[in-house]
């Protein structure tokens, strides 16, 4: 407990130290405020504009929460497929890595006509970007499980189901959840590069308009904002996984028998 | 005590068993006309060189390997014939995200127990198998003799008859080996099982086994047996035991001079 | 034992510190190496259009080589780019909309105009004939499309409250940069628009456009592109920024008096434009040119930005003087 409270100070002491840099530099150098604003001016800005940082924030952590859920659910899905079908998985693969190519505002018009201009759309663009890691991590996980295991159940006459659920999945689970961490970051610049295509509110879509109306520091605010809510889906994940994966962290050393038996 | 087996019931018995696995350039016979008993009640070994086909046998009578040619009789009992095998693999395959009892009651789980009924089925070997306590932790928390235990506790809950046990311990420390070979046999007489041992440790088998199949290199096939009618327990430096050990390992070095 | 891991840890320390010395000069050098370049640099407001004919004769022409200075055209990645890095004086001269200019001076960006390219608005309300929309009131119940807020939106409203139609009456959705996309697929029934590009574009596609022009619908009058500098610059420079005004308003003339050269030499220029559209929309802008670069007409200026200042658009006014100079026109 000691430890994790001396890092956390670590961190924060780390922290001041970049803002005061910053705060510092931007004097220093003469910096504009219309091109990076000082940290006091930022955190002001965003003190001020909290009313209007939460209701955008909340639209866009809608919309990443949809996109996480058609991401994972889509990539999982998909990843099963590729694992037990050997010839789906070489027809499918180089569709799969070209989708990570193509840049937004391409497909943004097919968006809008299946979409429209509400959440779905944004929650689309998300969903693509999530996809990815959760699959090639999903894959990994369920490859690495080790033969002789397998060899054990089915020695049992277990099914593949029964395969599946005792031995596949629970050793796929640590994969899953580093595709899972991967996911969550993209998954809020997803959601911030769906608002572009247009939006009615977001922090996306806030970014974009401040920026227009050269309130930078707004902007700044808003990217804030955005950190924010990309680091409590992080810990959210983490946690779940700590939940999970118990197992991972051993309490103590192996213990030897006591007694000779 | 007087452990004499009159029963010659034969519960296992394979004949013509061959095998050859593909590889890019040709085929690799492992196992050729392989014939070996296991009668009902006994303890056989399999001793033969590394790589000499042992552990593909195992994975044939266990039925995860299907051999190009040969037949496998099971002495059934009623039962099907496909429950009568127990097998355990060379390195213990425990769930590491199990705990040791979750890993014990995984073999009854798979054949569709309650759970409840299993947990305590396996509560009771865990402390005739001296693991009472250690029911709720991790099998990275246990040492290498107590994950054999557990692997043979989950073997022994699968509730059949013959168990293929191949090379369980092959990873522990010599004192570890000793004393789990001693507990293996009190367990053994315990609970009335019939054991194919595989193993590379000529004292293991002499000291265990009613039966010993010596192997040749591959293409495996069976270059002598031999019967060990010594009662139990046994002293591992006895001098008959001395006498055969030496027979065996002279079979054993001049197999491996004769490419 | 204890000496070798000693050694290791010595070792340790002066490879970190090495690499620590040269993150840093890597850090550092983009800001020692400074682009020390003496041409003008011109930023576009966006990317290159029939707009900017004028600017781009002069510069093929050697209008601004005969006064003494070089040119360096440059297109934004974004159209806020242009006013914030005229400000920062990465770019000496920025071309930029009046309005977005008067919201860049209010929110503090040091700036002033020192003349302007196009002198009439551009902007207005698009819709399709197909629609059934024939007069600005049908619009009534009706969607609008557009990018900015809150600049958009205010002049919409002013428009469709002109001809008695609230903003209760009618809705406002934004379609981010695809505005025509959003029109033609009938998500929205009419976007905000320029009468010299996506009205003759939609024309092309085979629709045929109706058009609602800002200034005849209540939005005061306003040059829809003009030129900005930073202050500093006119104390440092103002040679430099005289001749370039002065070549400006020659490409304008030449613009004027030989349309067809003027035209070609641009796509020269731009190869990339040559197309039906962008004839066509040049043919729609020869007359908006603004005579000699003027922009000194001091009751547009106020009447603009007081209107912004109405709508809540800007929080405060400047004194005209500093919103524009007309020390560089040349027949001020």
């Amino acid at each position: 407990m000691a430890r994790l409270i001396k890092s956390y100070i670590a961190t924060a002491l780390f922290l001041l130290l970049l803002l005061s840099l910053w705060e510092v530099g931007v004097h220093l150098f003469h910096v504009p405020f219309y091109i990076l604003p000082a940290p006091s001016r930022i955190l002001l800005v965003f003190f001020t504009s909290l009313p209007l940082l939460f209701s955008h924030g909340a639209v866009t952590l809608l919309e990443i929460g949809l996109g996480m859920f058609l991401g994972v659910s889509g990539g999982i899905t998909l990843a099963l497929i590729i694992f037990y079908s050997p010839f789906l998985e070489s027809a499918l693969y180089p569709f799969i890595i070209t989708s990570q190519m193509i840049p937004v505002f391409a497909i943004a018009p097919l968006l809008v006509i299946w979409f429209g201009y509400g959440l779905w759309s944004k929650a689309t663009v998300a969903a693509l970007i999530v996809f990815f890691p959760i699959v090639v991590n999903t894959v990994d996980g369920l490859r690495s499980v080790n033969s002789e295991t397998i060899d054990l159940l089915h020695s049992l006459e277990a099914n593949e189901r029964q395969i599946f659920w005792y031995v596949r999945l629970p050793a796929s689970l640590p994969s899953i959840f580093s595709g899972l961490k991967l996911g969550v970051t993209l998954s809020v610049v997803g959601a911030t590069i769906g608002e572009w295509i247009g939006a009615r509110k977001g922090l996306g879509f806030l970014m974009i308009q401040s920026n227009a109306m050269l309130r930078i520091d707004l902007v700044f605010a808003s990217i804030l904002t955005l950190s924010l809510v990309g680091l409590l889906l992080f810990a959210t994940v983490r946690i779940i996984e700590l939940r999970l994966l118990q197992w991972r962290r051993p309490r103590r050393k192996p213990k030897t028998s006591g007694g000779n038996h | 005590m007087n452990d004499k087996r009159t029963s010659s019931a034969t519960v296992l018995a394979a004949t013509g068993i061959t095998k050859s696995f593909p590889s890019p350039d040709k085929t690799i016979p492992v196992l050729s006309q392989v014939a070996i008993n296991i009668p009902r009640g006994d303890w056989v070994t399999i001793i033969g060189p590394s790589g000499g086909g042992k552990t593909t046998l195992v994975k044939i009578l266990a039925g995860i390997l299907i051999p190009d040619s040969g037949k496998i009789i099971i002495e059934a009992k009623g039962e099907d014939p496909r429950r009568v095998i127990a097998y355990m693999p060379q390195n213990d395959s425990l769930l590491p995200w199990r705990t040791s009892l979750g890993n014990a009651i995984l073999t009854s789980q798979i054949e569709g127990r309650s759970r409840k009924e299993a947990q305590s089925e396996a509560r009771e070997l865990f402390g005739r198998f001296g693991l009472a306590g250690f029911e709720n932790l991790y099998p990275s928390e246990l040492s290498g003799g107590m994950r054999q235990r557990l692997a043979l506790i989950r073997t022994f809950l699968s509730h059949r008859e013959v168990l293929l046990l191949d090379e369980p311990l092959g990873s522990l420390d010599p004192l570890t080996r000793t004393t789990m070979q001693e507990w293996l046999l009190l367990v053994w007489q315990e609970l009335g099982k019939s054991i194919l041992l595989v193993t590379h440790d000529v004292d293991e088998a002499i000291f265990l086994s009613d039966l010993i199949y010596l192997f040749s290199r591959r293409p495996a096939h069976v270059r002598r047996h031999f019967n060990i009618e010594l009662p139990r327990p046994r002293a591992r430096t006895a001098q008959s035991l001395m006498e055969l050990k030496t027979k065996i390992l002279d079979l054993i070095h001049t197999e491996t001079l004769n490419g | 034992m204890a000496k070798a891991s000693k050694k290791a840890k010595n070792l340790g320390r002066k490879s970190l510190r090495r690499v620590i010395l040269i993150g840093v000069m890597l850090i550092l050098t983009p800001f020692l190496v400074g682009d020390s370049s003496p041409a003008l640099r011109v930023m576009l407001d966006f990317f290159a259009t029939p707009n900017h004919v004028p600017l781009f004769v002069a510069a093929e022409q050697g209008f601004f080589m005969d006064e003494g200075i070089e040119t360096d055209i440059l297109i934004p990645a974004n159209p806020s780019d242009p006013l914030k890095l005229a400000a920062a004086r990465t770019v000496e001269v920025a071309l930029t909309p009046q309005i977005n200019f008067i919201i860049a001076r209010s929110a503090g960006l040091p700036l002033i105009s020192i003349g302007t390219l196009i002198q009439t608005p551009l902007g207005g309300l698009l819709s399709l004939k197909e629609y059934g929309v024939e007069k600005l009131a049908d619009l009534r119940e009706l969607r609008i499309g557009y990018s900015l807020a809150p600049l958009e939106p205010v002049l919409w409203q002013t428009m469709l409250a002109s001809v008695g139609v609230t903003s209760d009456d009618f809705q406002l959705v934004n379609v981010g940069f695809n505005t025509v996309l959003s029109l033609l697929s009938h998500n929205v029934d009419a976007i905000g628009a320029f009468r010299n590009f996506e009205v003759p574009q939609v024309a092309l596609l085979g629709h045929e456009p109706v058009f609602f022009p800002q200034e005849d619908y209540g939005v005061p009058d306003t040059c829809e592109i003009i030129l900005v500098t930073n202050p500093q610059l006119i104390k440092e420079r103002p040679e430099t920024l005289r001749a370039f005004i002065a070549g400006l308003a020659r490409g304008i003339t030449f613009t004027k008096q030989h349309p067809h050269d003027a035209l070609e030499i641009f796509l020269h220029a731009n190869p990339e434009l040559d197309d039906a559209l962008n004839r066509q929309a040049y043919e729609i802008t020869l007359p908006f040119y603004a005579d000699e670069a003027g922009n000194d007409r001091a009751e547009e200026w106020e009447k603009m930005q007081a209107y912004l200042f109405k709508n809540g658009v800007i929080k405060d006014v400047c004194p005209l003087d500093q919103l524009y100079t007309d020390q560089f026109l040349t027949d001020s």
